[in-house]
């Protein structure tokens, strides 16, 4: 097993060098630099133009441009810092600079927003999950009944809402409920005077803020979760070991959830492992139009000003996450099915 | 058992996120909030009134309150020095404080941390006394020292800011920037001296804000650049101010050094000699020597400019505890906490030395809140729920809706206290079209450079402008003098092609065409179409909103599209061809492209609509709406454009510091931009008059200069001019002194003089406060908006 995650670990090295590269090359290809907007300020002299460029790395201290592989190769392996004395160990040793556009280290910058994501997402997969296992179960169970019909129409309905239509329509309940009984909040996490509260008022401030993003983002997912769980459960139901249980005159419940459920669970780990994945990078859109303060507007924003250094701290971690997220349903797929073994 | 297990795992992992994210949330210490009242009153404090801050009459408040102000964007650090995006900057105008400022509303200058100023007759000094007794918000004594740490934090080189370009002014004769020094004259008073005559040496400071010294005495092991430059006493060289000039010359570093650095000291030792007498080897090796001694003190001086640009990060303020440890600040707030993504909580500043007329420290408010949010429709949902204060600007489509509601009181218990719609004038930006006026050719050719290795390096020459035909240029405008490399450029002579294609380019250059597309943009139904009714035609380049320096008398184009026609057979454009379209006067087919910023919808309206119009005149526009960085792309390094529709802003509203967009050489001139010489009699008449804008004796001498640059402009059409936008913001009516204008940032600029009025405040007025004159008797400051304007799709205008 420690051998298998190893390996799988090792794998990823070559992996995240060909995304750093790839991000690094596309943000290259792309027109323009940070400075770049800055330029057509009639204020900003070119004097101060070139003195950003040189101090931002575009070009060395002679004014000569800076080729786009030395800029990579500085950012990855590392270089001289502002004086020239020290050795700055680069995103191989784990340091993925500063943001040009912050001025401060992109990981520091990153952590607190990185935190609201995974917090909205992860209350989104709860609800997702919570509510797609058991209805496709339910609707498995009852194939082809009225229950199953109207579970399929609504699971394609959600399936074919985009993401920024559900994020709208919930920002729209949460305006129009300023006028009823109920105020939802239109966005962040906190009210603005959270601070002056005690600990378990802003708990329940934060939950408050936290369901219609959460909701939003999580109605998505359960179209497609429900749609799977019901193909898993009938295809189990289906089989040989079911009909036996039946005949040996186990209950109904017994069968569903002892023998069924757990062999139809499987695949549906695997999705868990992928869904992971997505935690960083699935809410983008509900983030920016619900204004949840996670990591989206800072990557767009990120992406809008050429911020290299931020851009691709944020791609190399969605990557990290996908390929852990694998590692990790793969090991949990060996731990649920003792017929699957690692090596 | 699988499934209520992973149940429970990603339950107990969800509750403990919760918790954790609690922990980590809003807690570090608890927001104090202190209006200073026992704290001592310092000697030279400013007293409010309707004579020492314009655009009054001020009514005195009372404590007490909060204000929140929902607007787009994070603040992306608190160090204005390294940052001047939108969101830094509103924060420095929160917290911080300049010396000299200039007044959002008057658009004029009033001393603010200087108690006095005085600029010398032939413009070219500011002497500024400093107000004493003054503390920073930690309670520690404001004084020189601390001026002069931000003028040299400004001016270290490494650090990058464009805080440093409004303090140089462009020489005429070379079009060369040269930098402003600054004095100590004592203790209380300074010198900044500029090189050539400037007459707003005043506007100068305006937000050149104030940083503590104290807060950043420890940075690069105690470092201080100022104390630390290697002595020029102790070297003991004598220079010469053509030896100056010609060291500053050598790198952007150099000049910077020399220029700000070194030339006070120089003059205060009194070793500037004549040209020439400077030139022994045993003086020349002395100042070797000391350049050597530099270059030392230039590492060290990176490092701490790193350390700076650090400094003063977001990530300092996310407790009240880190903010109250980290952050001091001259300004009416301080920044008291700062919740990643989400808002910036500032409280008054203890110590902030301005009084209402009855001896209260400002500021009147406990809190400011700046809220983040992602877009316009959040800011407008934040307002029109009641959780946001101020609305700034409203966008034209929602000024019709958000007028319906006006003075309505919301539901109990949310804080729907009424609000107006102010219309507060036109915007101070420019929006206009324009073609390439640009005559160079240009050839990238391999030629050594200093470390003799084969380079590829762009040349420019302007075959048809005859005084300098026979010329070579590099970055369009600097000489090649070079006698080898002239050599080898004569020899690569047939590579030169031209950036606008020959035939295209005489079309452009032809007034009458210029004149006739003008005379073919619809500017009406621009500003009622497109804007809803809520922008007006554009003239010119300073319009309305300029208080100082509209000329509304400007030559006008307006739409006709039959004089449109007489204007393109007068351009030589008669003959058309066999597909209709008119051809060049020397007999090609003509179309041209026309790009905008496709993410700006209503500048692709435009283009379509002044397609439209070229089409029934029989000539072919094609319409290529760009992202925002391949259209910076045309415009600033490949030139290959015909026609853009774009605008301008941002700048000082007086026009000395535009010399970019108005004179020839001039980067931002960017229908022909860094020309060498002047390639029309009128840029070179407009080259001339803009020195007296420059340097001329009184305001009105300048502005008669400049309206006389504008109506050139007009003629001319250089920029052809489409709509100016009206600024529309509205604001909760007990806000006391709400007074927004159309500087930036137009709604909150006086922060210090609001006051909350009381609970239930009556719709449509500021609130009475007890002890203050009924402002309902006095004129609004802006006028509110009086008809409901019809409804339209017209999106956000972006402002870029």
């Amino acid at each position: 097993m420690i051998t298998y995650i190893l390996r799988r670990l090792l794998v990823m090295i070559p992996l995240l060098l060909a995304v750093s590269l790839l991000s690094f090359g596309i943000m290259l290809i792309a027109k323009g630099n940070y400075i770049d907007t800055m330029r057509q300020n009639p204020q900003i002299k070119a004097e101060t133009i070139k003195q950003f460029e040189i101090n931002y790395g575009f070009k060395d201290r002679q004014g000569h441009e800076v080729p786009g592989w030395k800029r990579y190769l500085r950012w990855l392996v590392g270089g001289q810092d502002a004086s020239g004395d020290k050795f700055v160990c680069g995103a191989i040793c784990g340091n993925l600079g500063d943001s040009m556009e912050f001025h401060q280290s992109v990981v520091t910058l990153m952590l607190p927003r990185a935190w609201a994501t995974f917090l909205l997402a992860l209350a989104a997969t709860v609800i997702a999950w919570s509510v797609a296992i058991p209805l496709g179960i339910w609707s498995a169970t009852k194939q082809y009944s009225v229950t199953d019909m109207s579970l399929t129409v609504l699971g394609f309905v959600g399936l074919s809402i985009p993401s920024v239509v559900s994020s709208l329509f919930f920002l729209l309940l949460a305006a129009k409920s300023h006028s009823w009984f109920i105020h939802f909040p239109t966005g962040d996490m906190h009210r603005l005077d959270a601070e002056d509260y005690g600990f378990f008022w802003r708990l329940r401030d934060l939950l408050w803020h936290l369901i219609l993003p959460a909701v939003a983002l999580g109605v998505i997912a359960i179209a497609s979760y429900m749609r799977q769980m019901r193909g898993q459960m009938l295809e189990v139901l289906n089989s040989d070991f079911i009909r036996t249980a039946r005949s040996k005159g186990l209950s109904e419940r017994i069968v569903i959830w002892r023998h069924a459920v757990r062999n139809a669970i499987n695949p549906m780990i695997t999705l868990f492992g992928y869904s992971l994945a997505g935690l960083l990078s699935g809410s983008f859109v509900i983030e920016i139009v619900m204004n949840w303060p996670g990591l989206a507007p800072l990557t767009l924003n990120a992406i809008l000003k050429n911020d290299v250094p931020l851009v691709m701290a944020d791609l190399l971690i969605a990557a990290l996450l996908l390929v852990l997220g694998n590692l990790i349903a793969d090991i949990m797929l060996a731990w649920a099915d003792p017929r699957i073994k690692l090596a | 058992m699988v499934a209520p297990m992973i149940r429970f795992i990603v339950g107990s992992a969800f509750t403990a996120a919760l918790l954790f994210s609690l922990g980590c949330g809003p807690d570090g210490g608890k927001i104090v909030v202190d209006h200073g009242t026992n704290n001592p009153v310092p000697e030279d404090r400013l007293i409010v009134d309707d004579s020492t801050v314009g655009g009054g009459p001020w009514t005195v408040g009372h404590y007490g309150g909060a204000v929140i102000y929902p607007t787009i964007g994070d603040p992306k650090s608190f160090n204005w020095v390294v940052n001047n995006d939108q969101n830094t900057s509103d924060v420095g105008r929160l917290a911080y404080s300049d010396l000299i400022s200039t007044n959002k509303y008057t658009q004029r200058t009033e001393p603010e941390l200087a108690k006095s100023f005085e600029i010398s007759p032939d413009n070219t000094s500011i002497t500024v006394h400093l107000r004493k007794g003054l503390q920073w918000s930690d309670g520690e004594p404001y004084t020189m020292d601390d001026v002069l740490f931000t003028w040299y934090a400004v001016w270290n080189p490494h650090i990058s800011t464009p805080a440093r370009d409004a303090l140089s002014v462009q020489d005429p004769a070379t079009g060369e920037d040269r930098y402003f020094y600054m004095e100590k004259l004592d203790d209380w008073t300074l010198r900044v001296v500029s090189q050539k005559p400037f007459a707003i040496l005043d506007r100068i400071f305006s937000e050149i804000w104030m940083v503590p010294r104290h807060e950043f005495a420890d940075i690069a092991g105690h470092f201080d650049p100022v104390k630390e430059m290697p002595s020029i006493e102790q070297a003991g060289f004598v220079i010469s101010p053509a030896t100056l000039a010609a060291e500053a010359r050598k790198s952007s570093d150099a000049k910077i050094y020399w220029e700000v650095w070194f030339q006070p000291e120089l003059k205060r030792l009194g070793r500037f000699v004549a040209d020439g007498a400077d030139q022994d080897p045993a003086n020349l090796a002395k100042i070797e020597a000391y350049l050597t001694q530099v270059t030392a003190w230039d590492k060290r001086m990176s490092t701490w400019a790193a350390e700076f640009s650090a400094g003063w990060s977001t990530d300092l303020a996310t407790t009240a505890n880190d903010a109250a440890a980290h952050f001091c600040t001259m300004g009416p707030f301080r920044i008291a906490r700062y919740e990643t993504g989400q808002y910036a909580v500032y409280t008054a500043n203890p110590f902030y030395w301005k009084f209402d007329k009855t001896g209260q420290r400002l500021p009147y408010l406990d809190k400011f809140y700046i809220w983040t949010v992602q877009n316009q429709d959040t800011m407008m949902v934040k307002f029109s729920s009641g959780e946001g204060d101020i609305l700034s600007p409203v966008l034209p489509t929602d000024v019709a809706a958000l007028k319906k509601t006006e003075h309505a009181v919301g539901t109990p218990g949310y804080r729907l206290d009424g609000y107006t719609v102010y219309e507060v004038g036109a915007r101070l930006q420019d929006n206009h079209y324009y073609f390439n006026l640009n005559r160079a050719w240009r050839a990238t050719i391999k030629v050594k450079n200093g470390d003799g290795k084969d380079e590829d390096t762009v040349f420019y020459r302007y075959p048809d402008v005859p005084s300098i035909a026979d010329r070579f240029y590099k970055d369009f405008k600097i000489e090649v003098r070079d006698a080898a490399m002239l050599a080898t450029l004569h020899q690569h002579l047939g590579e030169f092609k031209p950036i606008v294609e020959p035939s295209k380019a005489k079309v452009f250059q032809n007034v009458w065409f210029r004149r006739a597309t003008s005379s073919a943009t619809d500017r009406e139904a621009i500003a009622q179409n497109i804007f809803a009714g809520l922008a007006k035609p554009g003239w010119s380049s300073i319009g309305p909103g300029y208080k100082d320096w509209h000329s509304p008398n400007v030559t006008k184009f307006p739409y006709d599209l039959a004089k449109a026609a007489e204007y393109l057979d007068r351009a030589g454009m008669t003959r058309r061809g066999s597909d209709g379209y008119r051809l060049t006067p020397d007999g090609k087919p003509f179309s041209f492209t026309i790009n905008t910023n496709a993410n700006n919808e209503q500048r692709v309206q435009i283009a379509t609509l002044l397609a439209g119009a070229l089409q029934k005149l029989g000539i072919n526009a094609a319409i290529q709406p760009l992202d925002f960085n391949s259209l910076l792309d045309k415009i600033q390094s490949s030139f290959e454009f015909d026609c853009i529709i774009l605008g301008l802003g941002g700048g000082d509203v007086d026009q000395a510091s535009n010399g970019n967009v108005y004179r020839s050489g001039g980067f931002t001139h960017v229908w022909a931009t860094k020309q060498p010489v002047p390639m029309t009699p009128e840029e070179a008449e407009v080259d001339k008059i803009f020195d007296t804008v420059q340097t001329g004796a009184t305001l009105q001498e300048r502005v008669a200069a400049m309206n006389r640059i504008d109506e050139i402009f007009c003629q001319q059409q250089f920029y052809i001019h489409t709509y100016v936008n009206t600024l529309f913001v509205a604001g909760r009516n007990d806000i006391g002194n709400f007074k927004p204008a159309l500087m930036e940032n137009n709604a909150y600029w006086n922060a210090y003089l609001f006051y909350r009025g009381e609970k239930g405040a009556p719709a449509g007025g500021v609130a009475a406060a007890p002890g203050s004159a009924p402002t309902a008797a006095a004129p609004p400051p802006a006028i509110p908006v009086t008809t409901a304007a019809p409804a339209s799709s017209a999106d956000a205008p972006a402002t870029r």
